[in-house]
């Protein structure tokens, strides 16, 4: 017996040390033989799975000596396997936690140990590297490198990735060709084979439809991509800026007029004037642009999709969403602070207490932060199974930097969405016509330590009409003269390089970027001014809106200089000419009000309707 | 589009009212029959008035005088104060633009609510109140008294906001008449009959399109309220996908798969506890342990019960042990093996687990230390002998077989040898110490 466990040891050895040698040009297996109490824990785990292995031939070669020398010959060539696979578990979990420089320095040792095995996974995750660096262009090459494609689960994933290059590219109609095949590829997938459970477990295909969603919202449709969103709720739903996107939807609908019962903001943006009489007894008639604001919303909220399957867009839809955002923003950030405490038996039951009691969806907490700190947990584990001191620059400290880089990111992340999010909530109130709950929600926006200075002006703006509202414009007044230099002077809210920020914030090392990739960061100008206002227009609407409250302050000459600076810089804005004309009549200039309503070009001049003479 | 003012109906009872009132009939006749009327709304008629009257052009005069009358009438059952054109009464009566009669009127009308007399103004019709005017008989008080007088009491007013109150007059007079002519000539008024001249227009063409179009809310200044900026997709909110490891599930067919077989051998071993089992049963037993590495671990094995198996079924506790040899409870049953009473099946036991797996040292040098000593401490002389040739044969074993280290229990196995010279097997252990000795 003693002798036939001899050999079996024999014979393990021969293909461990020929593949060995197969990947000795790779540092990573010289390393191994080298040196076997190298600091990489990587290295060390592998040793441990050797030895182990031989344990347990031993043992097996007691119970069934002729089986053994087969199982260990299939363990050793999984060996390199494993090796690759942990490589790119390495690469995936470096990639997520933006390190990007360690992520290229690992994928090629990745690329190295492979030595073209896998090479689809490798050239994957190399061209997500630049795709997260801002190459485009040389992530699409990569991504064309990659050979196989015909398999149906590989080209979805293919063509998915390609919509998110060209969508960073904004070429959206192009990023919505590639979507709509990669789910094409998924249906087939599902539809190809019998009822198989890796085609369910390796299903990607509502995360494809959210990345759909982004897409229809950039291209200015709210419906689809409500309908992309709710599908996609099934895997995001505890994501909070799943539910902001969801209330972009609903405002992207009250802009374009797609909601019921209510009026287009597009119509809403043009002053009406109704024409009666004729000859000298002409008049002119102007529609209350206020009243006009004010939304019906009668029908069901609670259903967020009708009979129809159409998604049921409202502004009360929009205020939920919020809501729940807000909750899971804050649910989030209460378990990173639980994470960072020793997570003692009794703190995990009262937190998990508190999550009960404070909704009704369980495991509320992200799953970024789960992630987190069951990282942390591995990192303890592999610290305690090493007695030896690292040094610095090992996987250790690399684990640990990432985690603490990477919560940093989503802290600064979820600060952003909260502005956005808080924004919109103020936008929705104020629509909905409660101007106390649009003051708080503006006042906790201007609360943000290092707020955005464009949510900042938003705030501002708000703020006041909500103070209006509650017929306080003296204090409303306060918050849009803190713009003003002088005493009739407004200043830019913010400038171009504002825009800049709000984006590149997330991005990481900027160190090596080729000049493609600085084309890319600095997408065309005329980008942000399809979304918001430009800096110019953000003044003009503070010099509207402080002449509207002059005036309401009774200070019509302060109103004038106010309003004409305003129809200087936004020329066509309604409001702006309305609160003109209004000055131009409180100052007695009746013919520089009709003059103004007749230059505005967003005016529609209605004929009456003279009905009236038949029926009497 | 805004809330419209006044229905169909209320638009043609104000229009009649109005045309009545160009009639030669009396003021009175005129105002009960529009009272009569109890589904209008009132309010809504007399802000429409107001607005109409706020042009002086709009009406003619005796127009305005009915549409002043109305406004007052409306509210003649409450206090003055009550009403809410009080202001725009008061505003109207202290209009020094205004035409004399129009503001006696007014403040005739204010007079009327405290005292009855004076209603006999009402019978007139309003041609004839202006035909007689004497504007010297009459005078006029300064607005602050009639502020005083009427506007009495604040009511608290209901809440409108701040835009609601500076609300103006929305219609904006836009005559459309040829350049450098002056609108209010007469020669635009449209004559009947003739053909309709440039810059001629209807009044009560207008005038009905006014109240038409007459809206709730005025003109009131305007703020803008931009729409929040979509929040910007990075490339992390797209979702990247990579290849997965396509770990399949694998299936645990020793799972739950045959609970009965368990069984079975769990009865075995309890009758193993009893007595020896039959050779045919002993090898079922073997032969389940060994085709699942895991049933060991449900068979009903305790520590405690060890040393039954192994006075009963050697051949099963060595198999037993060999298949636990990983497990935590090893040491303890090894505990128990060493303390329980030395017989030929444990030591068969032990003998057979040294070859099979690696035992600790310490457990060995315990056990032969339990056995010299047990030896020593038997009484019955026949069962001694037979227990110290057993061991003397156990420890050669042990030597040759290189599972003890003979060095270590040197001085102990000597003397044992000696304190039994009598025994062929203890001089033969003594021997093979000696050579191993000098050998070394």
């Amino acid at each position: 017996m003693q002798q036939s466990i001899n050999l079996i040891a024999k014979s393990a050895s021969i293909p461990c040390s020929s593949l060995v040698t197969d990947v000795s040009n790779s540092d990573f297996a010289v390393n191994a033989s080298e040196n076997p109490l190298s600091d990489d824990p990587l290295d060390e785990m592998f040793s441990i799975l050797d030895i182990g292995g031989q344990n347990l031939s031993r043992i097996a070669g007691i119970a069934s000596a002729n089986e053994a020398p087969r199982t260990i010959v299939s363990r050793s060539i999984s060996n390199v396997d494993l090796k690759l696979k942990l490589q790119f578990c390495k690469v995936r979990f470096l990639l997520l936690t933006r390190n990007l420089k360690q992520a290229k320095r690992e994928v090629k040792h990745a690329i190295n140990v492979g030595n073209g095995r896998d090479s689809a996974m490798a050239l994957f995750l190399k061209a997500q590297l630049e795709y997260d660096r801002g190459n485009h262009r040389k992530a699409i090459k990569l991504l064309m490198a990659s050979s196989n494609q015909t398999e149906a689960g590989i080209a979805s994933m293919f063509n998915n990735n390609l919509g998110c290059i060209y969508y960073q590219l904004r070429k959206y109609h192009t990023s919505a060709v590639f979507f709509s095949k990669a789910l094409n590829n998924c249906s087939s997938l599902q539809k190809d084979k019998p009822l198989h459970l890796l085609t369910f477990s390796q299903d990607k295909s509502l995360l494809m439809i959210y990345n759909c969603g982004l897409q229809y919202l950039a291209c200015g449709k709210p419906i689809l991509a409500a309908c992309c969103f709710q599908k996609a709720s099934l895997v995001f739903h505890k994501r909070p800026l799943f539910w902001l996107r969801l209330a972009e939807c609903c405002l992207m609908a009250l802009e374009r007029g797609l909601i019921k019962a209510s009026q287009a903001l597009s119509d809403r943006a043009e002053v009406r004037v109704n024409v009666i009489g004729k000859g000298k007894w002409r008049q002119l008639v102007i529609e209350d642009v206020i009243s006009n604001r004010l939304v019906d919303f009668v029908g069901k909220v609670d259903l967020v999709f009708g009979s129809d399957g159409q998604p049921n867009l409202s502004l009360p839809l929009a205020r939920q969403c919020l809501y729940n955002a807000w909750h899971l923003l804050n649910c989030s950030e209460l378990n990173n602070l639980k994470s960072g405490l020793p997570a003692s038996l009794e703190e995990n039951e009262s937190s998990e207490v508190v999550s009960w009691k404070t909704s009704n969806q369980k495991n509320l907490p992200s799953i970024d932060s789960k992630a987190s700190t069951l990282l942390v947990g591995l990192g303890q584990v592999n610290s305690n199974g090493n007695a030896r001191e690292q040094k610095g620059g090992s996987n250790q400290g690399i684990i640990q930097n990432s985690i603490s880089y990477y919560e940093e990111i989503c802290r600064k992340g979820n600060q952003m969405i909260k502005q956005a999010l808080l924004a919109d909530l103020a936008y929705v109130e104020l629509e909905l016509g409660n101007p106390l709950k649009a003051l708080s929600a503006a006042t906790s926006l201007l609360g943000i330590p290092d707020c955005s200075r464009i949510y900042v002006f938003l705030g501002h703006v708000y703020a006041a009409e909500a103070l209006c509202s509650l017929n306080k414009p003296k204090e409303a007044a306060v918050h849009l003269s803190i713009y003003l230099s002088g005493d009739s002077n407004a200043e830019l809210p913010f400038g171009q390089e504002d825009f800049e920020q709000w984006r590149v914030e997330n991005t990481v090392d900027c160190e090596e970027l080729n000049e493609e990739s600085v084309t890319a960061k600095n997408p065309p100008e005329d980008w942000h001014n399809l979304m918001f206002l430009k800096p110019e227009e953000a003044r003009g609407t503070l010099y509207a809106n402080l002449a509207a409250m002059s005036a309401m302050l009774g200070e019509f000459e302060r109103a004038y200089h106010f309003v004409t600076q305003a129809l200087s810089l936004v020329p066509n804005s309604p409001e702006a000419t309305v609160t003109a004309i209004y000055v131009d009549l409180m100052l007695g200039k009746s013919q520089e009000a009709l003059a103004k309503l007749k230059q505005c070009s967003r005016i529609r001049f209605l004929p009456c309707s003279l009905q009236l003479n038949k029926s009497s | 589009m805004g809330k419209k003012m006044l229905n169909h109906e209320e638009q043609r009872k104000l229009l009649d009212l109005l045309k009545s009132a160009s009639e030669q009939r009396l003021m009175e006749e005129i105002l009960s029959e529009f009272f009569s009327n109890a589904d209008l709304r009132l309010f809504n008629i007399c802000y429409s008035l107001s607005l109409l009257l706020q042009d002086k052009r709009q009406l003619s005069s005796s127009e305005r005088l009915v549409a002043f009358a109305i406004l007052h009438q409306s509210y003649s059952s409450q206090k003055p104060s009550a009403n809410p054109f009080i202001s725009f009464l008061v505003n109207a009566a202290c209009d020094d633009k205004a035409e004399k009669f129009e503001r006696a009127f007014i403040i005739h009308l204010l007079g009327s609510g405290s005292s009855n007399n004076s209603k006999e103004i009402v019978k007139l019709s309003a041609a004839d109140y202006i035909k007689s005017f004497d504007p010297s008989s009459h005078a006029f008080p300064q607005r602050e008294q009639l502020q005083q007088q009427y506007c009495d009491k604040v009511h608290p007013e209901p809440y409108t906001s701040t835009f609601k109150i500076a609300a103006i007059r929305n219609v904006l007079s836009d005559p459309d008449v040829p350049f450098g002519c002056d609108a209010n000539s007469p020669e635009f008024n449209s004559q009947l009959g003739g053909k309709p001249k440039l810059g001629s227009g209807d009044r009560d063409e207008a005038v009905n399109g006014l109240l038409a179009n007459m809206s709730v809310g005025g003109l009131s200044p305007c703020l803008i309220r931009p729409i929040p900026p979509m929040f910007p997709v990075d490339e992390r909110e797209l979702v990247w996908l990579n290849p997965d490891n396509n770990h399949g599930l694998q299936w645990d067919h020793g799972m739950c798969a045959d609970a009965s077989r368990g069984t079975a051998v769990r009865d075995l071993i309890a009758k193993a506890l009893k007595g020896p089992l039959a050779p045919p049963l002993q090898e079922h037993v073997l032969g389940e342990l060994a085709n699942d590495p895991k049933l060991v671990y449900h068979c009903g094995l305790t520590p405690r019960k060890l040393p039954e198996l192994v006075e009963n079924n050697p051949v099963i506790a060595v198999e037993v042990l060999t298949k636990l040899i990983n497990s935590p409870e090893i040491a303890e049953y090894f505990t128990v093996l060493v303390n329980m009473d030395m017989s030929l099946h444990s030591m068969e036991v032990v003998n057979r687990l040294t070859t099979a797996v690696e035992l600790p040292k310490e457990f060995v040098r315990m056990y032969i230390i339990n056995c010299i000593s047990s030896c020593e401490n038997i009484k019955d002389r026949y069962m001694q002998n037979r227990l110290v040739r057993l061991v003397c044969v156990f420890l050669q074993s042990l030597i040759r077989n290189r599972i003890i280290d003979v060095k270590e229990l040197f001085i102990e196995v000597q003397a044992f040898c000696i304190e039994f010279p009598g025994i062929r097997e203890a001089a033969g252990l003594f021997r093979l110490l000696k050579t191993i000795e000098s050998s070394s």
